[in-house]
């Protein structure tokens, strides 16, 4: 194809010569769900995104989707592409080349606003029940060494896009959202429990009462479709579970104590 | 809270997400019925009955009987005659088997292979496990299962074990010549061997309950402890690929020692 027969997309400039069945889903529970069929063009360059925007002004101009900045920092396009769960605009569409059709979904885990909105409102309840930060009393200048922040750093890179929430088998198939916080919170929850200045007491009892850290069965996929590549599991839900253990399951550690009570 | 909306198939994925944990229980299928073989049926073969490779002038052991509890405690398991069957020696492997594989289910991989796998808890990710929708599912460790919080207990025995393999890896360089002098040298099996001491040993000095040890579990750990946390914690990141290693290679390693003392295969090595 020369370049004089190129399709461009005159706002973004690209070069419109690959083309795909996408299927969105469409619509909300008051009015009725289906998955609607759009053949799209796109440029090897483009995400997933793009494509959304494309269908959005060429074919569904009401079409609902969630988006802020499109460089995977503002955690808002959360969605599943061909089941999987991704943010949209960090999803590339060479990695689909040899798919026939793409199918895009709203997170299952989360109720249906519209099209690919989803309601996430449960996970900004959980994170209000969690206690802030609590620094010694009449401390004027925090002061730490940066060996003593290093992991709590990795838990701050959180964008809290919940594809983990999303993905987490003890939320999304059995839906145990009174007893279980999410690897989200457990981030979070391990950022303050792990802080070298914080002074609240009885955290480690609220992790495994109140969020519920026993749930997780350590099957890592919140890790896996983490896009901060946070590693969830390994450097924040085992840190936490293996400090639960030591001080409410640890067999040794009981019999240590009734002695030390004892005498 | 969170209700569906509309009744859902167990995923929307297309790709083959059943090949891993499908794979990976078929490995795990195999390694149990290898460990019944070595523990039970192998002690009524006469061939392999003198469980030591030493006819073959070799020093090896294989890492299911180690460490070798003849030569290092003096412990030397009874031969039971089993009526119909024949005489059985009790496999020392039997003795031992508990340690490494207390230590491998109560693995934080071990355990998502097992969930994966065998439990389908889930099979993959965005994938909806057996357990669906009958709100059974009671997290990890309910009951019986609490066992698994034992895991860094589990620790310290796979820990000696490890220095164990090393000994052990020692002692395969040591070779006994054709008028009975003892010569030092290295084998393939003396390789094989070291690799299998040092799988293991990265496996588990990469343990997550040796990381809270060593500093995981305190905010402001002191210099030497934050190095050691560090450190493990590099390796920690690749705990499940030492976790496959060293479990190919125990297999690798016994079935090797295995065909060196039937005699099946002659071995290459260099005597120094």
């Amino acid at each position: 194809m020369s370049v004089e027969e190129k399709k461009i997309d005159v706002y973004s400039g690209a070069v419109l010569d690959r083309k795909k069945k996408i299927r969105i889903q469409r619509g909300s529970p008051e009015t009725g769900i289906e998955m609607v069929e759009y053949d799209v063009e796109y440029d090897h360059t483009e995400v997933v995104l793009d494509i959304v925007h494309r269908v959005q002004a060429e074919f569904a101009p009401d079409l609902a989707v969630r988006w802020n900045c499109k460089a995977g920092k503002c955690g808002s396009c959360s969605a599943e592409i061909n089941g999987m769960p991704k943010l949209m605009c960090m999803t590339k569409m060479i990695d689909y080349d040899d798919v026939d059709v793409l199918e895009i979904r709203p997170m299952r885990t989360f109720p249906v606003i519209k099209d690919l909105v989803t309601d996430v409102s449960w996970n900004f309840e959980v994170n209000k029940r969690i206690k802030p930060f609590k620094p010694p009393e009449g401390l004027k200048e925090l002061t730490m060494q940066q060996k003593h922040v290093d992991r709590v750093q990795e838990y701050r890179k959180c964008i809290e896009c919940f594809l983990c929430q999303n993905t987490c088998h003890v939320l999304r198939t059995h839906q145990k959202t009174n007893e279980f916080a999410g690897p989200r919170f457990m981030i979070r929850l391990a950022s303050l429990e792990m802080h070298p200045m914080d002074t609240e007491e009885n955290r480690l009892k609220e992790i495994k009462d109140d969020f519920g850290v026993m749930m997780c069965n350590i099957t890592r996929c919140c890790t896996e479709v983490c896009p901060e590549e946070i590693n969830i599991t390994d450097n924040g839900i085992i840190p936490l579970k293996e400090r639960v253990i030591g001080e409410f399951y640890d067999p040794l550690a009981k019999a240590i104590s009734w002695v030390k009570k004892l005498l | 809270m969170i209700e569906l909306n509309v009744v859902q198939p167990r995923t929307y994925r297309p790709d083959k997400w059943w090949v891993e944990p499908f794979a990976m229980a078929l490995y795990f299928v195999f390694f149990t019925i290898y460990v019944i073989y070595v523990t039970l049926v192998a002690p009524l073969e006469e061939s392999i009955q003198e469980w030591d490779t030493s006819s073959a002038g070799v020093n090896y052991i294989s890492p299911f009987f180690s460490p070798d509890l003849k030569k290092f405690f003096g412990i030397d398991t009874p031969v039971v005659n089993i009526p119909g069957i024949g005489d059985w020696k009790v496999s020392p492997a039997l003795l031992l088997i508990w340690a490494p594989l207390g230590f491998r289910a109560t693995c934080y991989y071990g355990r998502k292979v097992i969930y994966r796998s065998f439990f389908w808890s889930p099979p993959a990710c965005a994938v909806d496990g057996f357990a669906m929708r009958k709100g059974k599912y009671k997290g990890d460790g309910p009951g019986i299962f609490a066992i698994v919080h034992l895991h860094r207990y589990f620790f310290y025995l796979a820990f000696i074990l490890a220095v164990f393999h090393w000994i052990d890896t020692f002692f395969a360089m040591q070779f006994r010549a054709s008028d009975g002098s003892l010569a030092y040298g290295i084998g393939i099996g003396t390789l094989l061997s070291a690799l299998d001491a040092l799988f293991l040993t990265l496996y588990v000095i990469s343990c997550h309950s040796f990381r809270h040890l060593m500093g995981g579990g305190a905010n402001t750990p002191g210099t030497i402890r934050y190095w050691l946390w560090s450190k493990i914690s590099k390796l920690n990141k690749y705990h499940g690929l030492w976790f496959w290693l060293s479990l190919f290679m125990i297999v690798i390693v016994d079935v090797y020692f295995r065909l060196v003392a039937t005699g099946t295969i002659t071995e290459v090595r260099w005597l120094f």
